[in-house]
């Protein structure tokens, strides 16, 4: 069985606007495809399989952020679960499915290379919006309306 | 969000295999992300020519997870280049009616000021959409661009659907407008100059003269713009 690998997208437009993220700020006058691929990047790779019949126990106190997955009996991923006060989720998606990568990784069972995207708490931003055109301003606008309306239709289910 | 406050549950169906343990966590971040893009991305031939186990001591990361990086870094950058390709292509398409557009709807406009107002202005709008359909544009190469671009389409479509209808129209009208225009007077004038000139007419340089004033008076757009009128109207 190959080892799960997962990757964190911070979509919040703050990442975009920091003075760090010159290429992160031009994506927001590109295409929302092209923006999806970019943001911050981080990869949690402690990871902990819990097989029937065994409990969930968080020795780990410093944890701040807890994602759950669930898998269904054919390998694939069920439900992802986010519990964080910094972050929420927006969506995920699993890479693993490319049949290129699977023949990338010798096409094991368990083939999972999962893409989480969400967004981190949203900030003042009038400070760092200030030299925005306004096209710019309206992309912002966008992103964070689209990601509200996904955080608003993930509580509602 | 890290290896060392973050963790990650994963709940599987049935037992625990015989001999499955959890991997060690590693580090990964985008320092070591650029590192890996540097060295994949210089190779020149085959992926044969990557030292996994070399990368990996070197980035103390297991082979699995730098395949799978590496796979994910260059679809990123495939993609980059995929969208630069696609902005080229549909700028080129786009400039291209943009420039045609307003010289037809400026002879139009000159023809008649009062019923080509309104296409006039519907023209505006969708040379507008074209603009924002140009490179750099949010809207380009996307789900949303692609949505906006079918109702651009759609937008074209109406309104050549209307000024079809609006042409006959209007063809009328401006024709009327046209018979008491200066423009048209002209044309008739000098058609008149140049019959009565060819009939061997005694003032023929008087004629001369006021074609002189009449065409320094108009100026080169406007009597391009006559000829495309004529054109148009089937003069």
């Amino acid at each position: 069985m190959d080892p799960i690998t997962l990757c964190v997208n911070d979509k919040n437009v703050c990442q975009a606007l920091s003075p760090q993220n010159q290429s992160w700020k031009d994506s927001l006058s590109e295409s929302p495809t092209y923006r999806q691929s970019i943001g911050k990047s981080m990869f949690p790779t402690n990871i902990k399989y819990i097989f029937d019949g065994e409990e969930i126990c968080n020795k780990e106190d410093d944890a701040e952020n807890v994602i759950i997955l669930e898998m269904s009996e054919g390998g694939q991923v069920e439900s992802v679960e986010m519990i964080s006060d910094d972050f929420e989720l927006l969506r995920f998606k699993n890479n693993g499915e490319n049949p290129l990568l699977d023949t990338t990784v010798q096409g094991n069972k368990l083939n999972i290379d999962l893409e989480l995207d969400v967004v981190s708490k949203f900030r003042e931003l009038s400070e760092i919006t200030a030299d925005l055109s306004l096209e710019e301003l309206v992309n912002v606008y966008k992103i964070q309306n689209e990601q509200l309306r996904s955080i608003y239709n993930s509580i509602m289910k | 969000m890290d290896n060392r406050n973050t963790i990650v549950y994963v709940k599987m169906k049935g037992p625990r295999p015989p001999g499955f343990e959890d991997r060690p966590p590693f580090e990964w971040n985008s320092d070591k992300d650029a590192q890996l893009w540097a060295f994949i991305s210089k190779l020149e031939n085959s992926l044969e020519q990557i030292n996994w186990e070399g990368l990996s001591t070197a980035l103390n990361t297991p082979i699995y997870f730098l395949r799978r990086r590496s796979y994910k870094l260059f679809a990123i950058h495939m993609e980059f280049l995929q969208r630069q390709f696609h902005d080229k292509r549909t700028s080129s398409v786009t400039e291209q009616p943009a420039k045609n557009k307003p010289q037809q709807q400026i002879t139009t406009h000159e023809g008649n000021d009062s019923d080509i107002t309104e296409p006039l202005k519907q023209s505006h709008k969708q040379m507008s959409f074209h603009k924002a359909a140009t490179p750099g544009s949010p809207f380009n190469g996307s789900k949303l661009g692609s949505a906006i671009n079918s109702s651009m389409d759609l937008t074209a479509s109406e309104h050549t659907l209307s000024s079809k209808e609006s042409t006959e129209n209007s063809t009328t009208e401006a024709t009327r407008q046209l018979h008491t225009s200066r423009i048209l007077k002209y044309r008739k004038d000098s058609r008149g100059s140049h019959r009565s000139a060819s009939r061997g007419t005694p003032n023929g340089n008087v004629e001369g003269d006021s074609d002189s004033d009449l065409s320094s008076s108009l100026s080169v757009s406007k009597s391009a713009l006559e000829e495309a009128l004529m054109d148009r109207l089937h003069f």
